[in-house]
């Protein structure tokens, strides 16, 4: 069998013409699967994902129509030819009112049913043609691992060639998911620090009395657990870059301290009297409107303006919809990479559930979908319905057990594994299974560190699943 | 639901499976022969016979008492 070729299934209650379509379709290089009678076989066509389907009309257990509509909700993006030696009028109207390709009567007439199969044929070709473009531009439209061909996005990466090498300061906004951080390190990467460190710091994940030492660091005996004198991250990115995310949670009370840092490259350890100079670019990152916190006394608007020396906003995925087909080009040819899978692309349908999509997680949701897609998919080309219930399981609350979820979990210094509820277990374990037991992979899904995950496992007493090991 | 279920419509429906077999299998066998191969004259017999045979039975009276769905 060539696996690249496409993929053919028959269905009817006569051998003889079973044998004759599968001869027929392999002499036009079609993967053929033959099944005698409807009977189990829409149970299978998860696994099959045939490109297209030859059923008879007339069968004893499920009629032609039956399978036509049942594939239809299954697989939209399968091709659907109805056969029969009995036509009439009103089945052929419904086979077309049900969306078949067409309707064919026995005895079949070869060059009608040739004219089909290469139409299914060419259509897989033209598609993998414009996959490979997709991927392509999307190469060509990356920008230190963003990217975007849109004018919003061009423009930003120009901003960013232009300006990297002179600001000191920038803040970035925008929505969770809009890719803040990789526009960050891209600020870093294009300008002079580039060989120094990019340090990130989620302000979000740092418990309130630990900002203060995070940041500046501390002195031993400075305070109870200060054992030994600590570095802080402004010390430690000296001549490079710090990145400091979800800056909008920074606590009021460590605010004027990193003011006097951005401000003036001084910083003191917690317990010090020394004031050490660093040479520090901050990056700070929000999806708050920092401006109206401000006015609301819930930011400072001093640290405000300092930090937003350059403010660059990324605009949400809903408001770039032609970057849509380039990111999933970008993110398909990267799963397959990694899941050593031929897969080229999505079909037009899935792409235009991609396109309707409002993404309000971004690019980030969108990644996750077409990873959750890309491991559902047995096909090359990813389907419309595999985007779908990828999409349904990251939206769903609860997840169902048996489906793939994304899972919410904290940083490393905040584990505690006696507050853990069933449901994160639960996650924890069943993407560990989803993965076929790779750590590595496991802790990219969940989107933590592959020594997080081993802390995890350890808190949970999680063992590693043997391979095709399913839940009962 | 599609049904066959008077007699001669679901006769009618058996045979023409059958000739469509040998009218299918007979052309891809008369594609796959060459000019000049001894065993296409038999072949081009068969599936003349098979595609008249199918025009005999279009041409079958329908039992009285059975009306065509």
């Amino acid at each position: 069998m060539n696996d690249l070729g496409p993929m053919l299934l028959a269905i009817d209650d006569e051998p003889g013409i079973l044998t004759l379509v599968e001869r027929f379709g392999r002499s036009l290089q079609f993967n053929v699967v033959c099944h005698d009678g409807a009977g189990d076989v829409l149970a299978q066509i998860d696994q099959l994902r045939p490109d297209v389907v030859l059923v008879d009309l007339h069968m004893p257990e499920i009629n032609g129509l039956e399978v036509l509509r049942a594939i239809r909700d299954l697989d939209p993006d399968c091709a659907v030819v109805l056969m029969t030696a009995h036509a009439s009028v009103d089945t052929a109207i419904e086979a077309v009112k049900r969306g078949a390709l067409d309707y064919l009567t026995k005895p079949l007439d070869f060059d009608r049913l040739r004219e089909l199969l290469t139409t299914v044929q060419k259509g897989i070709e033209r598609r993998e043609t414009l996959l490979e473009i997709d991927a392509d531009v999307a190469r060509r439209f990356e920008f230190y691992g963003t990217i975007g061909r849109s004018a919003a996005m061009q423009e930003l990466f120009d901003s960013i060639r232009r300006l990297a090498p002179h600001v000191r300061t920038v803040l970035i906004t925008g929505e969770t998911g809009t890719g803040k951080e990789l526009v960050a390190r891209a600020f870093h990467e294009v300008g002079p620090r580039r060989q120094n460190r990019f340090l990130t710091v989620n302000c979000s994940a740092v418990v309130d009395t630990l900002f203060e030492s995070e940041l500046f660091g501390h002195q031993r005996g400075s305070f109870t657990g200060a054992v030994e004198t600590k570095v802080g991250v402004f010390e430690h990115a000296d001549g490079g870059t710090l990145f400091l995310d979800e800056v909008g949670e920074l606590p009021s009370s460590v605010q004027p301290k990193l003011l006097r840092a951005v401000e003036y490259g001084e910083v003191q350890r917690v317990g010090s009297l020394e004031t050490k100079h660093v040479d520090v670019r901050v990056i700070a990152a929000t999806n708050r409107d920092l401006r109206a916190e401000g006015a609301a006394g819930k930011f400072r608007t001093d640290l405000y303006f300092r930090l937003s020396v350059l403010e660059i906003h990324l605009p949400p995925l809903r408001e770039r919809r032609d970057d849509i087909p380039l990111l999933t080009a970008a993110f398909v040819r990267e799963c397959a990479a990694r899941l050593d899978r031929q897969l080229t692309g999505v079909t037009t349908a899935a792409e235009r559930a991609l396109q309707e999509s409002q993404w309000p997680g971004n690019i980030r949701e969108l990644r996750n979908v077409i990873e959750r897609a890309c491991l559902l998919s047995e096909a090359r080309i990813v389907g419309e319905r595999d985007i779908r219930r990828a999409m349904r399981i990251g939206s769903a609350s609860p997840p169902p057990v048996s489906e793939f979820a994304p899972v919410v979990l904290v940083p490393d210094t905040l584990i505690d594994g006696d507050s853990l509820s069933g449901a994160q277990r639960g996650q924890i374990d069943r993407v560990l299974r989803q993965a076929g037991g790779n750590k590595t992979e496991a802790a990219r899904l969940l989107g933590i560190s592959r020594r997080s995950l081993y802390r995890w496992l350890d808190r949970l007493a999680l063992t590693q699943p043997k391979v095709g090991e399913q839940r009962s | 639901m599609p049904d066959i279920s008077p007699s001669f419509d679901r006769w009618l429906h058996d045979v023409k499976n059958q000739l469509s077999i040998i009218l299918g299998f007979s052309e891809i066998m008369l594609q796959e022969t060459e000019s000049g191969d001894l065993r296409r004259p038999d072949l081009q017999e068969i599936n003349t016979a098979a595609g008249r045979a199918l025009e005999a039975i279009a041409r079958a009276p329908r039992p009285e008492g059975e009306t065509s769905r």
